[in-house]
């Protein structure tokens, strides 16, 4: 595929994602509306619980995991499902679109929507809260990219396990709001039960708050969360291939 | 002629169902080559193999002297394929499609002109799903066509489109053709086959029962000419059955009908001249693909194929 027609296919796709208002109401959307609703209940709270910094300042940041995990689980696998189940990608792969190249374009939509979404997350909270900058940049950079490789890999996995676009998109969905409850981006993690603490150290979504959040508030980059986001992404990706190679 | 496409011995099963058992075939250079048969007969897994997108169990087939296992991205720059199950996704646009698929396509396309072509400029912004059968039948044979392909493959063409548009759809396959091009045309569809297709290939069970041009199937597998005519009830024709190129004469009260070869009916009206009748409705009925199809495909039960 030349560049030039890869550039023009990922051009489309930004523009199918956009008129999708699923996809555009959860990555967008929701993220900076649940931002809202819990930074304003804990706004002055802080303390252990909330890693030693305000809860506003907290939320903001733990919110940027939500618009990874909504990219991954919501927007992603039916719109991908929806190709091979309605033969969308059977058509395109007969006039010479590969498979690889429209999968590349889809990818690349999602991570370039999550960047926008976060953008918009962190400058609307920004006059709200006055949150500080992250003391670690280039680490924070770091866990949203590896996040986004894990969770665009669960969505890739979802997506390739499930025939059709309604059972894709309800898998999304169920799997989005309970990794989302335990993730510390919904309750602190402080305030859970310790048997769903010890649950929550199997929520992928976890570490990818923690991956955001250890950069932004000074403890540094940890290696843990990136190797399991990292593992996660290898593993699904993998799954995703052999099963897809199948269609 | 070079053959455009070759296929032998072409086998593949899905499962435990064979949908194709075992079809060989040859399309020429520039013609209009038709694949007729039932629902299920395994013509659409045989184009879907030539195009590559299906793996044969068994056989070789080339197009364009490519392999389309091997070679499939050169050829998919060659060919153009309407596919019998395809979509686009929901909330793209007319104009969008046409300009995506035309950038896939060797050197420039204009592909503005194809909107006019099939009659799609008044949709041109309008989203795939909101497109009617028809429309959405013809935005897929532009694509196909877009990329100004070497060979065709139509699969299904006319399904959704009013007799309208199914007339105009024939004149664009015929001009395809007529600017060099080689059309494969997938149909259950007779009048479709017999009006567009210089040969066809009937294919029943999973193999070629038949291939010929329109006529000469219809002359070899149509069960021969029908004489009709009407004579009084109780008139002696037993001396019909003698009558040269006759084959048998049956009588439905006042209609009788002979069928029989070649000069048939020049021979019947000497013979009923000679006789000293001269019915006024005195005709002949050509058997139609139609016949044809129905002989081999009712007649022929081939070993083994049990679905």
């Amino acid at each position: 595929m030349r560049p030039a027609a890869l550039l023009k296919l990922t051009w489309l796709e930004t523009k199918l994602f956009l008129r999708e208002p699923l996809a555009v109401g959860f990555t967008l959307a929701f993220p900076v509306v649940v931002m809202f609703v819990i930074a304003g209940v804990f706004e002055s709270s802080g303390g252990a619980g909330f890693r030693g910094v305000r809860g506003a300042e907290y939320y903001v940041v733990s919110n940027m995991a939500v618009v990874i995990a909504a990219a991954g689980l919501i927007a992603l696998p039916p719109h991908l499902t929806a190709y091979y189940e309605r033969g969308i990608m059977r058509r395109f792969r007969a006039s010479s679109v590969p498979v690889a190249g429209v999968i590349a374009a889809q990818l690349a939509v999602c991570l370039g929507v999550a960047v926008a979404a976060t953008a918009v997350l962190l400058a609307l909270a920004r006059p709200a809260y006055a949150y500080d900058p992250p003391r670690f940049l280039p680490g924070v950079i770091l866990g949203f990219l590896v996040g986004m490789a894990g969770f665009l890999a669960l969505g890739l996995l979802v997506a390739a396990l499930f025939p059709t676009t309604r059972t894709a998109q309800s898998v999304g969905m169920v799997l989005f709001f309970p990794l989302y409850m335990i993730s510390g981006a919904a309750p602190p993690l402080s305030v859970l039960p310790s048997a769903m603490r010890e649950v929550a150290d199997f929520d992928p979504m976890n570490y990818a708050v923690r991956a955001l959040q250890d950069p932004w508030f000074g403890y540094g980059v940890t290696a843990t969360n990136l190797v399991v986001l990292l593992g996660i992404a290898v593993v699904s990706t993998t799954g995703a291939v052999l099963l897809l190679r199948r269609h | 002629m070079a053959a455009v496409v070759e296929v032998e011995h072409l086998r593949r099963a899905y499962g435990s169902v064979l949908a194709v058992d075992d079809i060989s075939l040859e399309v020429e250079q520039g013609e209009i080559f038709g694949l007729l048969g039932p629902n299920g007969a395994g013509k659409t897994t045989t184009v879907e193999c030539v195009e590559g997108l299906r793996r044969p169990d068994q056989g070789r087939i080339r197009v364009l002297g490519l392999d389309p296992e091997r070679d499939t991205r050169e050829l998919r720059r060659r060919i153009g394929c309407q596919l019998q199950q395809a979509a686009l996704p929901d909330r793209i646009r007319v104009w969008e499609a046409l300009d995506l698929f035309a950038s896939l396509a060797p050197g420039r396309v204009d592909w503005s002109a194809a909107l006019d072509q099939w009659g799609l400029q008044g949709r041109r912004g309008a989203a795939f799903s909101s497109l009617s059968g028809g429309e959405q039948q013809r935005l897929f044979v532009a694509l196909a066509l877009i990329n100004r392909p070497e060979v065709v493959f139509l699969d299904e063409l006319t399904q959704g489109l009013d007799p309208a548009a199914r007339r105009v759809a024939w004149d664009l396959v015929r001009a395809v053709r007529d600017r060099g091009a080689t059309v494969v045309l997938v149909t259950h569809f007779m009048e479709e086959a017999q009006q567009l297709c210089d040969r066809i290939a009937v294919v029943h069970r999973g193999r070629v029962a038949a291939v010929d041009s329109p006529q000469g199937l219809i002359n070899r597998h149509g069960g021969g000419v029908r004489v009709v005519f009407s004579a009084a009830p109780g008139a002696d024709l037993s001396w019909l059955s003698g009558t040269p190129h006759v084959h048998a004469v049956t009588r439905h009260g006042p209609r009788l009908e002979v069928t029989g070869d070649g000069p048939v009916l020049a021979h019947v009206g000497a013979a009923l001249i000679a006789h000293g009748l001269e019915p006024d409705d005195l005709r002949t009925e050509q058997p139609s693909l139609e016949d044809v199809f129905l002989h081999l495909t009712q007649a022929s039960a081939p070993e083994g194929a049990d679905r």
